[in-house]
């Protein structure tokens, strides 16, 4: 029972990984589960394969039955349907889990990888804490669950992560106190002369002592690790971070009120702020719904990069209706309408501009207030109402084309589009650039779909230490030099280009379609904040690209609109590899999350960028080194101390230069056969031959001599050492210590080469010299504690 | 080098005159162990005792050789040596001399008694009465004896050698523990090993080795050696340790009795001729422990629960010396300046 209860209280560290509940009661499932099928099991006594096989039916039934009992025989038992969904979930899971920083979204893949993660842990700490009987060792496992966030790279709060880890720490505790309590009942006499409670003190003072050493060690250690607090543990590398949290450390914070993306301040703010805030969240009848608009920048200049109304601004009042979506005009089953009821997070302040994040294109708004919308960009404003909480609903038409319809559509009439081709000169040195990288394409949406592999799958790296790309040359030096940015450099790069190879283009800032929720609702975060270029298509309108890195190296929930990819019988294509792949997902229609493609068949997106590292690899090297550190610790520690002690000693003579030089020479070698002698009790400490303090220095050497049956020199280095000691203890003159440092080097080795293999590699690993204080102090403070609160019964 | 003794003495002190003390005790010690074979250990005690001026308890059972390390002691001093064979019926006055009548000088003279020696031998003192026992009391500690209100001092070096045997044999008393407190220690000799009987039966068949035995040391050399003895440094860690294992003894759950203060005293003196022995001038804890068990448990009465669980006192003092920390030095207190933990 404790150990199901050390479980869940140590799973309660994964909280930051997740944004919601349900992933934490399908873990209590899962560990009630476990502890249940333990239980059972415990009736008979079976040996522990048995044991362990029954323990992960009962899992897989249990995960079965809550994650896909909808094909399993009476919603109960596992048909190879199921399982096969139970595998095709887990995979989604892996797939969500490399997309999204932490905390993410509760995607069902998710929340079963989790339940069965931890469910594994509560198997593993039963196996070992019940059937093993060694409660100590059934920590590891636990361990597993506090690794969890810091490989999936989470920046939560100093004091959550002490809390969590406290909790865990509290588990831990109450299986070794169960343990304990277990042995004391054995010890309990049947008897009626027995005492009627067995003595519990001393070992619950035991219990206290690990708890406190526990503690203590857990928030120390922090303090000596550079880096695990005061920076974020993988700052600044690339593609872990879906979503940009984690950024360069602190890039955004400060900010107190949440907004829109201002469309002056290039998304920095946004994308850097360390935790994800929520700005909207939305219900739609839209099974794929597309991107959020907020602003539409249409004007491209020499030094301010792209930019609001290339046209007059022309408010019309919104009716609901809204005026219709300039260019399209085609209809058809690929037109389809839809609704979408968004509500606006209360934390979020009003800005300048007043502009609703809508689906493009919205044919009608309802909202109470008075709505305008921009004639042309078909933006969407709200003066005069505060933005936090609004609710409103949308209308809106979702175009999803195929590749071959857009391929054939006609070029956009000059006069409707000219002004959304024209480029201030400055930028007309990109042009060979662009048209190098689209060379052999077609048609303009081959153009189009080659611009954007080239910057989401060509050399291009996400990284949101970026400088922003607001004039020709920074746009220059992103393309050919740095090649490295996020949704503001990526999107104005490929509308510039666009326009250079004649396409109307603009650049669209707002959100992505979010997350889904287990609850079917669409969850924006200010993480989703993105930018995006859009393309003019005769009869089709602005239709939306996607040139900025997605998934788990890139920005996360971005995701390439289905018409750019070609289908697979169209290879003529010069890239077919470097096609996103949103196709064949998106071919998939049962699959309700299409934007989130299975790593398997996205490996060109999801692959990791040239010099991104894994998170596993990460977590990997940071516990080797903590293993390294805390194996060394000790070694060190135990080195520090002979030298100081040597140091310490040999400058031990008094300063006073009116001391005769005969007491300063008596007190050096007083001070040196001290020295001599420590480091020697220390030494045999740490061979395991550790000498009582009722034993004179001439009783040691002697048993260390004789006992390790040393060689002839070193017992006579040995003997010089103890007689130094006792001379400088008891005798009038004590001995000259030049030799001793010699000596004790020579004893040292001399003992090392005498013990076993495996006490020599104890006294090097653990020196008890230095454990064993350590462990006394700690020992000693906790016995304050105990003396402090005087005791509550066990 | 002028050392503090702790008694005042002052006696110069070097380490030639301690070779040669050490080289004269050993003399001593061969011409006694050519005497009694194989027990080189009692000898080494007896040595002790003598140059600490105490007075040496010998028991064990009859025929080991207790009165002939006792008579050898004393043969090997130049010096006077008295015996006195402790019966039942031995008075007070049997021991330390009778004032009597002078029908000549017509004045009351005193005779004096078989403890006006050097060296006394008390054989099986445990068969005389307590009341004969006590006379050796105010000899022993005071190194006087005071007959009809009139005190004589003993001669120097006095010592008393007192063999006993064990109390459970028949027709004995048991000491006080008033007189057991003023013997320094008690050894017990032990039957020899095989090989050490094998030649005593071949030499002592024949001949008597006392017979033989010539003296090798001048009583006056004994006082020599005994107040290069009282030179010896013991550092103030090592009195401290003597005080702790007293106090154990007193706290001790096995004794009703611990150490008298006068016990403590003895093992500092006897650990100074330990040392003096060893050619050291100064005493470590480790003549401390050797010294423990004889200097002490002769003076402990165990608890009636030891007593029934067989425990003896020497074991008791075993587990004390065992279980007793080395003191710490104090800081600025000579010779060990710094302080070191122990």
């Amino acid at each position: 029972m404790a150990a199901a209860l050390a479980v869940i209280a140590a799973s309660v560290s994964l909280y930051p990984v997740f944004s919601g509940l349900t992933w934490f009661w399908c873990g209590v499932a899962s560990v009630i589960v476990v502890a249940a099928t333990g239980t059972l099991t415990r009736l008979r006594r079976l040996p522990v394969a048995a044991v362990l096989a029954a323990y992960a039916v009962a899992l897989l039934l249990w995960l079965n039955l809550a994650f896909s009992n909808a094909r399993s025989l009476w919603h109960l038992l596992p048909t190879p349907a199921s399982l096969a969904a139970l595998f095709d979930i887990a995979g989604q899971g892996f797939g969500e889990a490399a997309k999204y920083a932490p905390p993410a979204p509760e995607l069902r893949g998710m929340v079963l990888l989790a339940a069965a993660g931890i469910g594994l842990t509560a198997l593993l700490t039963d196996l070992i804490a019940v059937r093993l009987e060694s409660a100590a060792l059934a920590g590891l496992p636990l361990l597993l669950l506090f690794t969890e966030p810091f490989t999936l790279s989470v920046a939560p709060g100093f004091a959550g992560t002490a809390i969590a880890f406290c909790a865990g720490v509290a588990g831990y505790l109450a299986l070794l106190s169960s343990e304990a309590r277990d042995r004391i009942r054995e010890w309990e006499h049947p008897g009626p002369a027995a005492r009627d409670e067995p003595e519990t003190g001393t070992l619950a003072a035991a219990g206290r002592r690990v708890g406190f050493a526990s503690v203590v060690l857990a928030l120390c250690l922090p303090l000596f690790i550079p880096g695990l607090h005061a920076t974020r543990l993988f700052g600044g590398q690339p593609g872990i971070g879906g979503s940009g949290g984690t950024g360069g450390g602190g890039g955004g914070g400060g900010d107190g009120v949440i907004g829109f993306p201002n469309p002056n301040a290039q998304l920095f703010q946004e994308l850097h702020s360390a935790q994800p805030q929520n700005v909207l969240a939305y219900a739609t009848s839209d099974p794929y719904p597309g991107y959020l608009q907020v602003y539409t920048l249409d004007q491209l200049t020499d030094d301010a990069g792209w930019q609001m109304y290339s046209q007059p601004r022309d408010l019309v009042p919104v009716s609901p209706a809204l005026p219709a979506p300039p260019g399209l005009t085609v209809t058809g089953p690929s037109v389809t309408r839809q609704t979408t009821n968004i509500t606006v997070d209360r934390s979020v302040g009003s800005d300048a501009f007043g502009a609703l994040p809508v689906p493009y294109p919205a044919t009608s708004v309802k909202a109470n207030g008075t709505l305008t919308a921009d004639k042309s960009t078909l933006m969407v404003f709200d003066n005069g109402v505060s933005l936090g909480g609004l609710s409103y609903t949308v209308t809106g038409l979702n175009e999803s084309p195929t590749y071959q319809q857009l391929a054939a559509a006609p070029p956009p009439a000059d006069s409707t589009a000219a002004h959304y081709r024209s480029v201030p000169s400055s930028y007309d040195a990109l042009k060979p650039l662009a048209e190098a990288e689209t060379a052999g394409a077609t048609s303009e949406l081959q153009q189009a779909v080659d611009l954007q592999s080239w910057l989401s799958d060509g050399p291009f790296k996400y990284t949101l230490d970026a400088p922003t790309v607001l004039s020709a040359p920074a746009l220059t030096r992103f393309l050919t030099v740095t090649r490295a940015g996020y949704c503001q450099q990526f999107s104005f790069a490929m509308a510039v280009l666009a326009r250079l190879l004649g396409i109307p283009a603009r650049v669209a800032i707002g959100f992505t379609q979010g997350a889904q929720q287990s609850s079917g609702r669409y969850l924006v975060t200010s993480h989703d904040a993105h930018a995006w270029p859009e393309l003019y298509f005769q009869g089709y309108g602005w239709l939306r690209f996607e040139p900025t890195p997605n998934g788990g190296a890139g920005q996360a929930s971005a995701s390439p609109p289905v018409y750019t990819s070609q289908p697979a019988s169209a290879g003529t294509a010069g890239q077919p590899q470097t096609q996103p792949s949103a196709g064949p997902a998106a071919a998939a229609t049962s699959n309700p999350l299409r934007h989130l493609p299975f790593p398997g068949q996205s490996a060109g997106q999801q692959a990791p960028g040239p010099g991104s590292v894994s998170p596993w690899e990460i977590a990997g090297l940071v516990v080797a080194g903590l293993i390294v550190v805390l194996a060394a610790a000790p070694r060190c520690a135990r080195g520090v101390i002979r030298r100081r002690r040597w140091r310490r000693r040999s400058a031990a003579g008094p300063p006073d230069a009116a001391t005769a030089r005969a007491d300063r020479v008596r007190a050096r070698d007083v001070a040196w056969a001290h020295a001599a002698w420590a480091e020697l009790r220390d030494d045999l400490t740490d061979y395991g031959a550790p000498s009582r303090p009722s034993e004179s220095p001439r009783a040691v050497a002697a048993r260390a001599g004789t006992g390790l049956r040393l060689a002839v020199q070193a017992q006579a280095a040995l003997g010089r050492i103890a007689m130094a000691e006792e001379r400088a203890r008891y005798a009038p003159a004590p001995a000259d210590g030049a030799r001793l440092r010699a000596d004790s080097a020579a004893v040292r080795r001399a003992i090392a080469a005498a013990v076993p293999r495996e006490a020599r590699w104890r006294a090097r690993l653990f020196p008890a010299s230095v454990v064993t204080p350590a462990l006394n102090a700690l020992a000693s403070t906790a016995d304050l504690y105990r003396g402090s609160r005087r005791r509550s019964p066990q | 080098m002028v050392l503090d003794t702790g008694r005042g003495s002052g006696v110069p002190n070097s380490a030639q005159a301690l070779d040669e003390l050490a080289a004269n005790a050993r003399t001593v010690g061969t011409a006694i162990e050519s005497v009694i074979d194989g027990k080189a250990e009692a000898v080494r005690l007896a040595l002790i005792v003598l140059l600490a001026e105490g007075h040496l308890l010998i028991e064990d059972v009859p025929g080991v050789g207790k009165t002939m390390l006792a008579k050898a002691l004393a043969r090997s001093i130049d010096g006077s040596v008295r015996r006195i064979q402790f019966t039942p019926d031995l008075l007070p006055s049997d021991v330390t001399g009778v004032s009597a009548y002078n029908q000549e000088l017509r004045e009351f003279e005193f005779k004096p008694g078989p403890i006006f020696a050097n060296i006394v031998v008390g054989d099986e003192i445990n068969r005389a009465s307590p009341k004969t026992q006590s006379a050796l009391l105010e000899c022993m500690e005071e190194r006087q004896v005071t007959v009809d209100g009139t005190t004589y001092p003993l001669d120097r070096p006095f010592m008393v050698i007192a063999t006993q045997n064990p109390v459970e044999m028949e027709g004995t008393y048991p000491l006080p523990e008033a007189q057991r407190d003023r013997f320094t220690a008690r050894i017990s000799i032990g039957y020899p090993t095989a090989a050490a009987e094998l030649e005593m039966l071949d030499t002592h068949g024949s001949s008597s080795p006392l017979d033989q035995l010539k003296p090798v040391a001048a009583a006056h050399d004994i006082r020599t050696l005994i107040e290069a003895v009282r030179g010896v440094l013991v550092a103030s860690q090592v009195k401290e340790y003597i005080i702790a294992l007293c106090a154990a003894t007193r706290t001790a759950p096995e004794l009703r009795l611990g150490a008298s203060p006068r016990a403590a005293l003895h093992l500092l003196r006897a650990a100074r001729a330990r040392a003096a022995l060893d050619g050291r001038d100064y005493v470590i804890p480790d003549d401390i422990q050797f010294l423990a068990a004889p200097v002490l448990a002769h003076r402990l009465l165990p608890t009636a629960e030891a007593m029934v669980e067989r425990k003896l006192p020497e074991q008791v003092v075993t587990r004390i010396v065992e279980q007793t920390p080395l003191p710490r030095a104090l800081p600025g207190t000579p010779p060990c300046a710094v302080c070191w933990e122990h």
